[in-house]
């Protein structure tokens, strides 16, 4: 016993107490060599948004859609008026998430501080791309703050309580949060491949495309309240530059180019991989329809609005308003444009084996008291849904491979045709690059001599239908200033399609499903409450 | 001597014996029988002369004169004579005494009695509980101390008092029977059922754990056989915690087990059988009920067309058509009644002088609300001690056990909010037998056709221990080895095998468009089964070294123990799982074939730590107690170089009733002490109960990266910004209290005031760190808080007949904290109604409900999206309708936002707990009640059951006919709409109840047979009647809840136990 106490009371007391953490690394460790550090970049990749596994889509905060299941963000708060600092809704995988984002960040000015300090470690060549890739990445995360905060503070490098610098930052403006972003995809542009890159990394497309992408959405009514046109002319020209690398093209089939045979076609621009069982995607679980063969099978979260339909042309190319478009409302889905049905399932469509039916007595009969995930408008969707992929196995397994596309080649088209249609007006340009959206699904020019008004509302409805349920449609009202007003989207009232068979005759009565509320200081979202708590600095949105 | 004697002599009617002549210890109780204080007074050396009479054989029993249990161990001797024996374990005992020779009997804690022989061949003997106490010994950290000259606070549980209680898991025993403890079980699902428990309340943000010891080593014991347990000491102030330095400041419970008696040996077997059934169960709407409020609530949406029209409300209603238009109340379909609960023991026990031994089996077997959960314990204890040599003892113990528990594949979380949320027009079962779905879940097949967890978690706790006396007197040294496998209750480390079988769980939805109907079969989970395996594996190790010196000098009496206590815990986890089996073959081996149908994954750690310990007593006269203890402690958790702290603490005591004065003056003052107590203890980094490691490192750490070039990658981050200033937390206790028997025990009071400073206090920063910065910190040594409060016990007895005795007890806890420094930010810091500062932690904030918005409030009442008069504050959590909750603008900026919060509730740990143990003896008859309560905490109610349906859920009984309307307008709830709205369902005072209760917690009925019915067939045999959490009041709550479960209500429910027992010993 005394040796024991003896044993004791020799060890030196520190020692005695080491115990080396396990499943962690020193900063020296991870920026000791090229490989190491790569698994630093790929965490930083990783931090993109996930839509592909979340449930609460944009589209749903928007006109696009209307919630499956009555609780999620988009009917239960921001189409019910309800967005407030205490409440800031954050879109797919906290996209907008303040917090969030700026961990992000931080990851990428933790990088560039490091591989600074361990710059004996890395190759040149190395040196250059992975620091164009992760510029890049920065300004993604800026543009996602940018896009719904406006003006946010300019984090540039990691901060550090403990060495008595600034961490209480203001927020920038508007035009220096863009500058920002601007210089960091030049940044990253200049020294990035302009080749497709299948691997999933940033190429100078992306981040051309991000660029092109901020300005137009500064040039935007919501920012450029001046209505300054040299800022549609910069969002132009920067989408032009995408086209003018002559690297992409628009895939033959609209529906196909978003399913995992087609990963990394020609017109992906950057996007989000998946790789099954362990990072695969649920979107078919989460957004694909309820009741298949009569088993619940999916939660039903893409369910088009009756306003959506609306918008879908007929396949002459005439709108459903037009009297000589041949639109029957007692026969709406025959001879409609083919991204209909490629985008729509509407009573007696075929899915998955089955006939969906959202007629009264349907199998998947309409919800008009939103009792259920079944649909509430009479419609679900299957663009970027892939059929062979039963909702249960999605939504258990995430089997699917597909990647989620953040910019594909249309848009840039559509963002180039808007941004010069304001700048200039309705050139031959912007018809060509309209046009070649159009003719991919079979539709007519639209007619020569538009006026610029009517050349914005054709862009507008294009953009609309074609990039539908990509996580598009949310920015774009906003930033139009479109959600509230005399034809506020997201003031009128949301409709869906009754359709009751008597005596085996249809009739088809749009029905009052649920009244939008939304106000027009809420297209900015409010800086989280508990982040004006903490910065004295930072000042609100007006209107919260 | 002789003066001595005579002065307590206490005579009573009948039985004839003495009372109150100080007793011989008694010591093998306790582990560390060398180190005890022996009794002061031995039996004053009469000597007998009439030995020459004939002899005669005298059998009898010993029993507590309070309950009527037999006691074992009880000293048998022959006054003036060396002849003597010890009671079994049965209590009986058989001896040769002269015919006209005097027994004396003496047992610890209890007056020793005399009773003449007289030439009867029988003798029963009922002992009092000794009303001073001079005697008792208690278990206090790394020893034992008399209970006369503790200075601590100390209370203590006896073990008979749980040990036949249908209970599972001993954290639920505790509540209600002794002062000090604050506990809330808040779930009742066998294996996961433990309390958790608060020793005074709360005193750091971090968390609250007390540190768990048994037999001296840090160990979990609420998994124990019951009836291993000799008895349960519960350390409270600062001189009782400073020996455990660093992991004392919660405070500390010490659980010693049975040791072998002296004595032939005895065969005793207790068990009993008990039915479960749950406390509240809370009931939903009808079918009918359920139609008509979403039609209620179509018209408050401004839908224009009922969601169920005439004739489905008709089939409502007759239930025609059962399997559309049901009448579900799907708790009740899956809640089965009368669940089995059952535990059976034998153990074994006797031994000589020089070698006793204890061993037990047990068995316990408690079934679930559903068949697929239960669990099946077994327990084995043995311990033996041996004196090897006139100077050593050894002794050597294994408690293990293994707890098998069985549970459907689903948590029974899920299949609760299921249940609660399946709307009832969907049956649980159709009418063909077949299990239904509700948006995509079976709460049937969720629990029946899931699959199967089950955890076998085994553990064994080890120790070797040897005594040494030493030459010098009163000098001794123990060495204590101890090998554990099993769950670390520090670092919170589990010890299990778990399988997880995953089935596709089919499900039906009825098609009511064909003739007859058709059932269309789902699945809900993934389409093919899965299979995982987890192994988890804890070993510790300590060490003790322990010296200890007592010995008296004239008056004084000194006391030394120093230990050196080194420990280290070893964890492993494994988890290996496969998917996409094609037959349900649950091995891991017939998984899918695809490299990425298999994964695995493992972690490992590890802990260290080192303590000194200290205690040094003296006691003058046996008046005056003076101690001193503490401990130096290391531990892994901290940096290099700030390692160790240093926790010393100091008490002393008054034993008024040994002045003269008192004695002399106020004969009914049987004991009077007063005593204090002051120091220090620490506390580990914790977040949310957990302890968190290497807060002072900035590690960077591996996790999934993106999936680049088609394969998932591994990536890196940085974890956190370490603190490498980190220390311990400090806690500075301060303690008064005072013990006091009056009038041989009518009144007995034990009565402390404490009052505790946590400095040093580990915070975590986000609070106060801007959302820019990025990243989280370790914590920093920064909070203050203060927490003080009462316990109190009090204690009656009294015969009133030798057939009726009538003990109560009652125990009564109050703990209140505050707050004095935290990290906050300005929003709440600056606004009185929203600052936590100066607060008690868990204080609840939320919106002050006013009632609800009335009609006159709008412009436009009736419109689709109305517009509030002027004036009217307006919420901004979307728009409101007439019947919607308004609340309070308190900073009158004419919103409600989060600037409008307050203070709506207190804790939901209540500041007071208290417990009345009334216990009648009547003839052969025992019975034991506890009446137990709680006051002072609120609990905010929240989910289906108060807010309908609420993420498309059914709606709660109470709710119909409940909610406001334009005629109803007094309505407990808002009014409804097809999901609740966002300004109604804001944390306020509307949903927030005082969770104060009342519980028949436990009560025992006994019978013990007289030894004439059984004569010599069984030694002894007592039947009894056990229930536990028999009946609860809860005043203020309208909704059907259990006190102790959360606010959602989704908690496994709380259970009702009725049980019947035997007890008998051969």
């Amino acid at each position: 016993m005394g040796l024991l106490l003896f044993t004791l009371n020799s060890c030196k007391k520190d020692d005695f107490l080491t115990v080396p953490p396990k499943g962690s690394v020193t900063n020296e460790v991870t920026f000791s060599t090229e490989g190491n550090a790569d698994l630093f970049i790929n965490d930083i990749y990783n931090q993109l948004p996930d839509v592909m596994n979340d449930y609460n889509l944009t589209d749903q905060y928007a006109d696009n859609s209307f919630c499956g299941a009555a609780q999620l963000t988009g009917q239960s708060l921001v189409r019910a008026g309800g967005i407030n600092p205490s409440n800031v809704p954050t879109g797919p995988n906290s996209e907008w998430d303040w917090e969030g984002n700026y961990a992000k960040i931080r990851k990428c000015n933790v990088f560039f501080q490091q591989v600074k300090q361990f710059k004996s470690n890395f190759s040149a060549g190395w040196l250059k791309q992975r620091v164009a890739e992760v510029t890049f990445l920065r300004a993604y995360f800026y543009t996602m703050l940018f896009t719904a905060y406006g003006g946010v503070p300019l984090i540039k490098d990691p901060l550090d309580n403990s060495n008595g610098t600034q961490i209480f930052y203001p927020r920038a403006t508007l035009d220096e949060t863009l500058a920002f972003i601007e210089a960091d995809c030049d940044a990253a542009a200049a020294d990035l491949p302009s080749a497709i890159d299948k691997t999933g990394r940033a190429t100078k497309g992306a981040a051309l495309a991000l660029k092109g992408w901020a300005e137009l959405f500064a040039a935007s009514p919501l920012a450029n309240t001046a209505n300054d046109a040299a800022k549609w002319a910069k969002a132009a020209a920067t989408n032009k530059q995408v086209m003018d690398l002559n690297v992409y093209s628009l895939f033959s089939d609209y529906a196909t180019q978003f399913l995992s045979a087609n990963n990394f076609n020609n017109e992906t621009i950057f996007a989000r991989q998946y790789a099954p069982p362990n990072k695969g995607g649920h979107a078919e679980g989460y957004n694909g329809p309820v009741k298949v063969k009569g088993v619940t099978q999916a939660w039903g979260n893409f369910q088009p609005t009756q306003s959506l339909v609306d918008d879908y042309s007929m396949d002459n190319g005439l709108p459903i308003t037009d009297p000589a478009s041949g639109y029957n409302p007692q026969d709406p889905y025959t001879h409609r444009e083919q991204r209909f049905y490629k985008t729509v399932i509407y009573d007696g469509s075929s899915w998955q084996g089955d006939i969906i039916t959202t007629r009264i007595g349907g199998n998947n009969e309409i919800d008009l008291g939103a009792t259920s995930d079944i649909t509430n408008t009479g419609y679900y969707a299957r663009k970027r849904l892939d059929e062979s992929i039963l909702g249960q196995q999605s939504l258990n397994t995430s089997p699917s491979s597909a990647n989620f596309i953040y910019f594909r080649y249309a848009e840039i088209l559509l963002s180039y045709a808007e941004a010069q249609n304001e700048a200039v007006g309705p050139d031959a340009s912007v018809y060509a690059a309209i046009n070649l959206v159009r003719s991919r699904s079979a539709l007519p020019g639209l007619t020569p001599g538009l006026t610029q008004a009517d050349m914005r509302t054709a862009i507008r409805r294009e953009r609309r239908i074609e990039l539908s349920f990509e996580d598009k449609r949310w920015f774009d009202i906003r930033r139009w200033k479109i959600t509230t007003g005399a034809n506020g989207v997201l003031t009128a009232p949301e409709y869906g399609m009754k359709i009751v068979v008597t005596n085996g005759v249809f009739s088809y009565t749009p029905v009052k499903i649920f009244t939008n509320t939304f106000f027009d200081y809420q297209n900015w979202m409010p800086i989280p409450q508990q982040e004006l708590d903490k910065n004295k600095k930072l000042v609100q949105n007006p209107g919260y | 001597m002789k003066k001595t004697l005579l002065k307590k002599v206490l005579l009573t009617k009948k039985p004839r014996f003495y009372l109150g002549i100080p007793i011989l210890l008694s010591i093998s109780s306790f582990s560390f029988a060398n180190t005890l204080p022996k009794g002061s007074n031995n039996i004053p050396n009469v000597t007998l002369n009439a030995t020459t009479n004939a002899t005669v054989t005298v059998t009898g029993k010993v029993t507590d004169h309070t309950n009527g249990q037999t006691l074992p161990g009880v000293s048998v001797k022959v006054k003036g004579s060396d002849i003597g024996t010890v009671t079994n374990i049965d209590g009986t005992f058989s001896i040769q005494v002269p015919d006209n020779g005097v027994l004396v009997f003496s047992y610890v804690g209890y007056d020793s009695a005399e009773a003449p022989v007289k030439g009867k061949a029988n003798l029963n003997i009922s002992l009092q509980v000794s009303a001073r106490n001079l005697n008792e010994v208690i278990v206090v950290g790394y020893g034992t101390q008399k209970k006369t000259s503790v200075t601590a606070a100390v209370s203590t549980i006896k073990a008979a008092d749980i040990a036949m209680k249908p209970v599972v898991n001993l954290s639920n025993s505790l509540v209600g029977r002794a002062s000090g403890l604050i506990i809330t079980q808040s779930s009742g699902e066998p294996g996961f059922d433990g309390s958790n428990i608060q020793i005074r309340g709360t005193g750091s943000i971090g968390g609250t754990q007390p540190l768990l010891v048994v037999d001296g080593v840090p160990r979990d014991f609420t998994r124990l056989d019951p009836n291993s347990i000799a008895n349960i000491s519960v350390l409270k102030d600062a001189a009782a915690v400073a020996p455990y330095g660093v992991a004392g400041a919660n405070g500390v419970i010490l659980v010693t087990t049975k040791q072998g008696k002296t004595g032939a040996p005895v065969l005793s077997y207790n068990g009993y059988v008990g039915f479960q059934n749950p406390t509240k169960v809370p009931t939903f709407v009808t079918g009918y009920q359920y139609a008509l409020m979403r039609n209620e609530a179509n018209i408050n949406d401004g839908i224009p067309t009922p969601a169920y029209d005439a004739v489905q409300l008709q089939k409502f209603q007759d239930q025609s058509d059962p399997d559309v238009y049901a009448d579900a109340h799907p708790l009740q379909d899956i809640i089965k009644p009368n669940r089995l609960i059952t535990y059976h023991n034998l153990s074994l026990t006797g031994g000589s002088d020089n070698f006793k031994y204890f061993t037990a089996l047990a068995y316990t077997h408690q079934d679930g609300m559903w068949d697929p959960t239960y669990l099946d314990k077994y327990n084995a204890t043995l311990n033996l001690t041996a004196n090897a040599t006139k100077t050593t003892t050894v002794n050597f113990s294994v408690n293990s056990w293994i707890e098998d528990q069985h549970f459907p594949a689903f948590g029974a979380g899920s299949i609760l909010n299921q249940a609660q949320r399946q709307a009832p027009y969907v049956p649980t079962l159709y009418s063909n037998g077949l299990n239904s779905g509700y948006i995509g879940q079976s709460t049937y097949g969720e629990i029946y056709y899931s699959g199967y967890q089950f955890n076998e978690n085994p553990a064994t706790q080890s120790q070797f221990s040897i005594d040494q006396k030493l030459p010098v007197k009163g000098l001794s040294l123990k060495g204590v080895v101890s090998f554990d496998i099993g769950p670390d209750p520090l670092f919170n480390t589990q010890n299990s095998v778990q399988r997880i079988s995953s089935l596709p769980i089919p499900f039906y939805i009825v098609d009511p468009t064909t003739t007859p109907y058709t059932y269309n079969k789902g699945l809900q989970g993934s389409q093919s089964p899965s299979f995982e395996e987890r192994y988890y594996q804890t070993h510790s190790f300590t060490y003790q070294g322990i010296l200890s010196y007592q010995r008296s000098f004239g008056k004084s009496d000194i006391g030394f123990t120093g230990v050196v206590e080194a420990r280290r815990v070893k964890s492993e986890q494994f988890t290996a799982k496969r998917i996409d089996y094609g037959l349900n073959i649950d091995e891991l081996d017939f998984g899918g074939p695809a490299p990425a149908d298999a994964t695995n994954s493992g972690s490992s750690s590890g802990q260290k730590q080192i303590g000194y310990v200290y205690r040094a007593t003296y006691a003058y006269a046996k008046k005056y107690l003076f101690e001193a203890s503490g401990r130096y402690d290391g531990s892994y958790l901290f940096a290099p170089g700030k390692r160790f702290g240093f926790f010393p603490s100091f008490g002393a005591g008054w034993l008024l009733s040994e002045e003269k004065f008192i004695k002399d003056n106020f004969t009914w003052i049987d004991n009077l002490k007063i005593r204090g107590s002051y120091g220090q203890s620490g506390a580990y980094p914790r977040s949310g109960g957990n302890i968190l490691t290497y807060q002072y490192l900035s590690p960077y750490n591996l996790g999934g990266g993106a999936v680049l070039n088609g394969a998932a990658t591994q990536g890196i981050s940085e974890a956190q910004q370490g603190n490498p200033n980190i220390t311990w937390e400090r806690a500075k206790k301060s303690n008064i209290g005072f013990e006091t028997t009056l009038w041989k025990g009518l009144l007995s009071v034990e009565a402390d005031y404490f009052y505790e400073k946590r400095s040093n206090m580990l915070i975590g920063t986000s609070s106060v760190l801007p959302g820019e910065y990025g990243i989280g910190q370790g914590l920093v040594n920064a909070g203050i808080m203060t927490n003080h409060g009462i316990d109190l016990s009090i204690r009656s007895s009294h015969s009133f007949s030798n057939d009726l005795r009538l003990d109560v007890t009652g125990t009564f806890t109050y703990a209140k904290n505050k707050l004095l420094q935290t990290f906050e930010n300005s929003a709440t810091y600056d606004n009185p109604n929203r600052r936590q500062t100066g607060r008690p932690l868990g204080t609840q904030f939320g919106y002050q409900a006013l009632g609800y918005f009335s009609t006159s409030d709008f412009v436009d009442p009736a419109s689709t999206n109305p517009t509030l008069k002027p004036g009217i504050p307006k919420p901004s959590f979307g728009p409101v309708h007439p019947g919607d909750l308004q609340y309070a603008d308190l900073n009158n900026d004419g919103k409600i936002d989060a600037n409008d919060q307050t203070v709506i509730g207190r804790t939901q740990t209540p500041e007071i707990i208290y417990g009345l143990e009334p216990h009648l003896i009547f003839k052969n008859f025992d019975l034991d009640l506890l009446i137990q309560g709680t006051a002072n905490s609120d609990i905010q109610l929240s989910n289906y059951f108060v807010f309908p349906f609420l993420g498309s859920g059914s709606a709660s009984e109470l709710a119909f006919g409940n909610t406001w309307t334009p005629t109803n307008t007094n309505a407990l709830y808002p009014r409804i709409t097809g999901t609740p709205s966002a300004n109604n369902t804001q944390t306020s005072s509307w949903f927030m109840r005082n969770d104060a209760y009342i519980r028949l917690r436990s009560f025992e009925l006994g019978y013990t047979f007289s030894n004439k019915i059984l004569h010599n067939a069984i030694k002894s045999l007592r039947v009894y009647a056990a229930g536990q959490n028999v009946f609860t009041w809860t005043p203020n709550i309208k909704e059907i809840i259990d006190p102790e479960n959360a606010g959602a209500n989704q908690n496994y429910y709380q259970q009702r136990v009725l049980s019947i027992g035997v007890n008998a010993s051969f």
